[in-house]
């Protein structure tokens, strides 16, 4: 470093007198020998003059006289109106609001990205509806020692009862058959009877003819119903009720639940009279 | 035991005379930093009587072996800085109307002690140039050049009370020291005023 550029970088620290008594000699000494360092240090030593002029305006004794007891004031004020010490939680919350904005903006990201998972899984990979049709039929508690095959025929029963009484508990006459909707219940029925079949095939026991004879009853009247062509609704409806009054077979199905101990089998309301009668039972 | 430690001992015993004493002494060191900063009276005051309030509630916090100036220089900086951000949307029109009420303010007491007006308006016009100035440098310029011209605190203690290393704060000096001369300069010439003579 040159003696100029030293002398320069001494100057601000000189004028203020913060200069060890060794470089104040060597300072002084360098402005004697050098008239363009001399000038440019009384250049600042003016304008820092000048800014000594500054003014301040004093408040006055009045104010100073009463600072304290304004301090004092607004200290008591203050103390007083001080937040009572807050719950736990509530300390909780207030330091959560009191987190640097970046935590939030990092929430918020987090936030957004969890929703659009949820959002693309839901649109994009929607739970298939034969399985989750395939989990409303088998409600029953399954015990260790029950069969497949007592499996099949639990939920034979079920399906069917259900299929039954929605036409046994329907009136054609004074209610719209598109609610109903027929043939959903045809094509439901067509399955059991396949079902049906199978189960009379695979029942050996000779213990299980009771059931299998309630099983060919219920198969006889889905028959029915699912070979009806699509202009006979109101047919097929009283051929329905018909053929389960005829043959008990709402009572039989309740009776081999209750022998079984299959639940639900009492929250059962059918209209057993037919259309005619508008008598409704309770089992 | 030096009167400014006897003062701490008793602040942190909690001492109300203590505190008042506290506030007696460098209430007006406070105020005049605070107005340097802010030039503005009111404001000044409240953020002095910020500064006090601070200091109430945290005295139990002050580092013995530091200064009690410096701390208060600190805590007063601090509530400075936090008042000029809040007022930071200000505009530009409403700093240009602070300027003058400054001047105005400044060039009452001339008049009121009957100088002569030309010297007075020689006066007002310095003032003005002093604080045009003065807005040319950096706000941490400023606090240093502020600290080490009006209120002689030594570089050594400034760079206590800002947290600032030695060397920065020569460098902050330097630096306003130099805006300040040259924004000087070139009101003089606008001016044609001889206030550098």
């Amino acid at each position: 470093m040159s003696q100029c550029q030293e002398c320069r970088s001494w100057m601000v620290e000189a004028f203020y007198g913060e200069l060890s008594p060794e470089r104040r000699d060597s300072f002084e000494a360098h402005l004697r020998s050098c008239s363009e360092c001399a000038v440019e240090y009384a250049e600042m030593e003016s304008a820092l003059r000048v800014m000594a002029e500054r003014e301040r305006p004093d408040p006055g004794q009045k104010f100073w006289d009463g600072y304290w007891v304004r301090l004092s004031q607004r200290l008591v004020k203050e103390e007083m109106h001080k937040p009572a010490k807050l719950h736990w939680w509530r300390r909780r919350i207030h330091n959560l609001s009191a987190q640097p904005k970046w935590v939030y903006q990092a929430a918020g990201a987090v936030a957004l990205i969890v929703i659009g998972i949820l959002a693309g899984r839901t649109l994009f990979f929607p739970p298939a509806p034969v399985e989750r049709a395939a989990k409303t039929w088998i409600q029953t508690p399954i015990s260790p020692d029950q069969d497949i095959i007592t499996l099949r025929i639990w939920s034979y029963l079920e399906k069917s009862k259900l299929t039954l009484l929605a036409l046994v508990n329907f009136d054609p006459r004074t209610e719209d058959p598109y609610v109903l909707n027929l043939p959903r219940w045809k094509e439901i029925s067509r399955g059991l009877v396949t079902e049906a079949a199978f189960l009379k095939s695979e029942i050996k026991d000779p213990r299980q003819k009771r059931m299998i004879d309630l099983v060919s009853d219920i198969e006889v009247v889905l028959l029915q119903l699912a070979n009806l062509g699509p202009d006979q609704e109101i047919e097929t409806v009283d051929l329905v009720k018909d053929g389960v009054k005829q043959r008990g077979i709402i009572l039989k199905m309740i009776l081999y639940e209750m022998g079984q101990g299959i639940p639900g089998s009492k929250d059962i309301s059918f209209d057993s009279g037919g259309s005619s009668s508008g008598h409704k039972s309770s089992f | 035991m030096t009167e400014e430690n006897s003062l701490v001992d008793r602040l942190g015993s909690g001492e109300a005379a203590a505190f008042k004493e506290l506030v007696e002494r460098y209430k007006k060191k406070v105020y005049f930093l605070a107005w340097d900063m802010v030039r503005n009276q009111s404001d000044a005051e409240d953020i002095s009587q910020e500064v006090f309030l601070k200091v109430f509630r945290s005295l139990k916090t002050f580092r013995k072996g530091s200064t009690l100036g410096s701390w208060l220089y600190r805590i007063t900086y601090n509530v400075c800085i936090d008042h000029l951000r809040k007022k930071a949307i200000t505009p530009e029109s409403m700093k240009e109307a602070e300027l003058e009420e400054v001047v105005r303010k400044n060039s009452i007491l001339p008049r009121a002690q009957n100088l002569d007006p030309r010297h007075s308006a020689e006066k007002a016009l310095l003032q003005r140039r002093i604080e045009q100035a003065l807005q040319k440098v950096s706000t941490q310029e400023k606090a240093v050049f502020l600290l080490r011209h009006y209120n002689n605190l030594v570089i050594k203690d400034i760079a206590e009370t800002l947290n600032l290393s030695i060397g920065s704060v020569k460098s902050y000096l330097s630096r306003a020291v130099k805006k300040i001369q040259k924004e000087l300069a070139v009101s003089k010439v606008n001016s044609g005023s001889g206030g550098l003579s």
